[in-house]
Formats: structure tokens, sequence, C-alpha cells
């Protein structure tokens, strides 16, 4: 109970501290990586978002 | 809150220039220290007073607390009847001032040494410790370590005291810091020891005790011996909160990867080269393009369970090649695409007597917020041109994945403030350790 009372002297820490939590938490629940993910297709829904070899190096001659 | 400085009870008379010495405690105080004429000098209760030294230097030009005012220390009302200026014996650069402090309504004594701007008060304490070979002394609360042993010279005095001032440049003091305390050990001839419990103080307390503005006590420089590390007082709970905090976020992501990463569809593709054909330029005429290109492959469908992150991994069969897999993520219902690409590469041989090998054979590839509903993937290989042949690959896709990158966000942010003040209480102390002959490390 002491050292509860104590968590006061670091307060916005602790807020903080739940912030991050429940932001891990929603994110991983959500399936949203905080980080951005991989989709390189623009948001939409008449599938049109995507064009052949839009990403990497395609065609690029290796080597 | 302080009170102006009023006159004293009682004085006597210099007996080298005749000035008014002033002075509070009339039962204790036999020694006195004449600001005029900076005469030192004994008035016994009987016979003729005596002049013990006088000194060569001047004080400070201000002195930061005015003999004869008050204040407030641990809500109780001292007033200052004494003031000394000393140095070390063997190093007259390491100079402080001493103020002597006496309770207003019991007589007890303290005192408040300043030593480059970090304050100390000291009182006496009735407790006999005793220090390891190493200069360790552990105490009940925190242990104390060796940081600095000295004999004092007084360059300077005024006031009252209850003690010969001059008579401590005999004695050997050592400093065993523990912040934010230190244990003062005053030793003669081996004889019985005599401690002081030592307490660092902040300047702004010193101002606020003793009403005084900050701008006059003197500009703080470096680390105090027993000056606390930053965020002192906060630290243990800071510590184990945050490892807590990062404790609970790695093992929540581990339940989530429990709960997640349900495989929802995983089939091997051959992509095959397809017939070279000659083709006609802008000019009309026929050319053969650089090499052959592959067809498009389509997956069969599969259903994604619920709305969440997907991962998509590749593997390939390539060897001293590469093979590109743009991919299509198209959703059945709606046409939403979510694309992606990852190479393959894997090269191997021998040089130079030595076998390498570079590149890797899996891609990983991550989705956010892919709804849920039937999908199928479309891919659109393209492969080393100079190499005309089959190759084969392995899709795997994962729903309710769990991104690393998350953990590892939550924990940079939850670690980043306790750590950067950790390593700034190391180089405080590696800074208060500066000043030591006695250094730990």
């Amino acid at each position: 109970m002491d050292w509860l009372r104590s968590l006061w002297k670091i307060r916005f820490y602790a807020l903080f501290a739940g912030l991050v939590y429940g932001s891990f938490v929603w994110a991983g629940l959500a399936g949203y990586r905080l980080l951005g993910d991989d989709n390189e297709a623009s948001p939409n829904l008449n599938g049109t978002g995507r064009t052949h070899g839009s990403g990497g190096r395609a065609l690029y001659f290796h080597k | 809150m302080s009170q102006p400085v009023q006159f004293a009870p009682a004085a006597i008379r210099c007996p080298h220039c005749g000035h008014e010495v002033r002075y509070y405690d009339a039962l204790q105080s036999a020694f006195f220290g004449c600001p005029a004429c900076k005469t030192f000098f004994e008035y016994p209760e009987q016979g003729a007073p005596k002049q013990l030294r006088r000194f060569k230097d001047s004080p400070p030009p201000t002195i930061p607390l005015a003999v004869g005012s008050t204040g407030q220390l641990d809500s109780e009302t001292y007033r200052i009847t004494g003031y000394q200026w000393r140095c070390e014996a063997k190093g007259q650069s390491y100079r402080w001032e001493e103020f002597q402090l006496r309770h207003e309504t019991t007589g007890a004594n303290r005192q408040l040494a300043v030593f480059r701007g970090h304050w100390l008060l000291i009182e006496p304490t009735a407790e006999q410790y005793r220090a390891s070979q190493g200069g360790l002394i552990e105490a009940e609360e925190t242990d104390f370590q060796l940081y600095n042993r000295y004999s004092p010279r007084v360059l300077y005095a005024e006031g009252e005291f209850d003690w010969n001032v001059l008579s401590d440049e005999s004695l050997t003091f050592s400093e065993y810091v523990g912040p934010p305390l230190m244990l003062v050990r005053e030793r003669q001839n081996k004889n019985r020891d005599h401690w002081f419990l030592a307490r660092h103080l902040e300047p702004a307390e010193v101002a606020e005790a003793f009403g005084v503005p900050r701008s006059q006590l003197p500009h703080r420089a470096g680390v105090g011996a027993a000056q606390p590390v930053p965020g002192f007082s906060k630290w243990p709970q800071l510590r184990t909160l945050a490892l807590v905090m990062a404790l609970v976020v790695v093992v929540t992501h581990v339940l989530l990867m429990l709960w997640g990463n349900e495989t929802v569809f995983n089939r091997e593709f051959v992509t095959e080269p397809l017939p070279t054909q000659p083709v006609t330029d802008s000019l009309g005429q026929l050319v053969t393009p650089n090499g052959p290109e592959r067809q498009v492959l389509v997956s069969p469908s599969f259903a994604v369970p619920g709305t969440g992150a997907l991962t998509v991994k590749l593997w390939a069969s390539v060897d001293n090649s590469w093979v590109e897999l743009p991919f299509a993520l198209v959703n059945e219902q709606t046409g939403q695409q979510f694309a992606a690409s990852s190479s393959l590469e894997y090269y191997h041989g021998v040089a130079d007597g030595e076998s390498w090998h570079e590149g890797n054979l899996n891609a990983e590839t991550l989705l956010s917020q892919v709804p849920a509903g039937p999908y199928h993937l479309n891919f659109y290989p393209v492969a080393d041109l100079s190499k005309p042949e089959a190759i084969q690959f392995r899709a795997t896709v994962q729903a309710r994945a769990t991104a690393g990158s998350n953990a590892g966000l939550a924990l940079l942010l939850l670690l980043l403030y306790p750590g950067m003040l950790y390593v700034r209480q190391i180089l405080h102390e590696s800074t208060r350790w500066e000043n030591s002959d006695f250094s730990p490390s």
C-alpha cells in the first residue's frame, strides 16, 4: 500500500506508462502496426490501388 | 522565515582594536573573532582576554548569510552565531565556509557548510561507526564510502564559539558519503572519534530558510560530495514501475502471439518463364526483349477470420539467383487490395579457399488492419533474366498477426525516460568522484 502511495511521486510517468501500454494492447488486438505496415497500395475499395511491380527492384539487372 | 539581524544581548571588547563584539550565548561562548581587526581571541571567565591569532586572509567580499540572522531549518529556529572560512592544510585551493548555528531555545549547535555552492547541514551524532579497510561504513539506511580526508586550516573567523576553532587544525577529518547524507569523523591522535552526520541541502532550501535571495548564495559548480543523483527521491519507484511495465509488455506480446498467428493459407507455387517472342518497336522493327517474362499467378481463395494484421511469409528455392515477388491481396467481396513486394535471393560460392554465402530465402510482410472476408493472392514474379528457369516458392498467410515492432516501440517508450535518468545518474556519480582521492572505481 505504501509502495502504491509512493507512486504519486511518479504519477506523470505512471500515466504515460499506462497510455503506452493501452496503446500497445489496442494495436495488438486491432491488428495495427504502430510503426506503419508494408502495404504499398493506396487505401480504396474498388480494387484499383495496385500496380504491377511498384515496389522492390523489378527488372533490376542483378549482378 | 528569517528575521532581521537583532542586536545581541551582550558584548565584549576586542583586546586588539577595542571593537565591540556582540554575542548571544553568555554561558557557552568563550572564543570570539573580531570582524574589524580579524583577531581571534579567548575571553575566559576569569582573567584577561587572550589574543590567539590575527588572521592574514580577508574573508570573501560577500558572506552569504549574516552573523546574527536567524532561519528556519526543520521547522526549528536557528541563529547564526559564528562564521569561519577554512581550507585544507594540503590543498589550500579547497576552501569552504562554515556557519555556526545555535538553536534559539535549546541552545543546541549545528553547522552549515558550503563548498562551491554545495550546502551541508551538519550536526553531532552520538553513534559510533566503524569503517572497513576499503573505507566503507555499513549503516542501517545506507552505506557510506570514504570520500575525503584532510586537516583544516582556519583562514578567518568571526562571531562567537564555544570551542577554540584553531584547535581543529590538529584534527584529521574523514568524510564518508552516502548521498544525500555524509558521515564526518573527527579524529585526534587515534583517541575517541567524534562523529557528525551531515545532510545535503539544496541552495533553494537555504535561501528560503534564511529569507535571502538565491542570487546571494554562492554559485553552484560541479557535483557536491553528498549531492544526490538526479531523480534520487523517485528512482526506486520509477525503476520498479518501468521494469514491471516492460515485463508486462513482453508477457502481453507473448499472449498475443499465442492468441493470434493462425495460419489461414499455405501453398506452394511454381513460376516458369514465358516463351520469348519478338516484339515491334516504335519504328516498326522487330526486336527481342532482354529476357523472358513470367506468368501472373493467382492463389485459391481463403478466408480471413477477423479484422486484424496479416503476415505473408514467402520462401523461394533460388540458388545463386534472385526472384522478386510483388503480390496483391484481394478482397473478393469488396475488391479492396493490399499490396507489397518481397525480394528473395541467395548466393554462395568459394573465394580464396573460403566458402561464402549471402542473401535470404525467406521474407515476411505484415499488412495492417485487414478486414475479415474471402481473399486471394495475385503474384507478379520477376526473376533473374539471365536464368530462365522454373522457380518454386511458398506463400503462408497468418491471420491476427502480432507486430514485434509494436512491443519494441512500447518498450522503447517505457524505458526511454528511466534510461536517460540512469545515464545522468552515472555521469553525476562520475563527476562527484572526480574531486575525491578515494574513488571506488
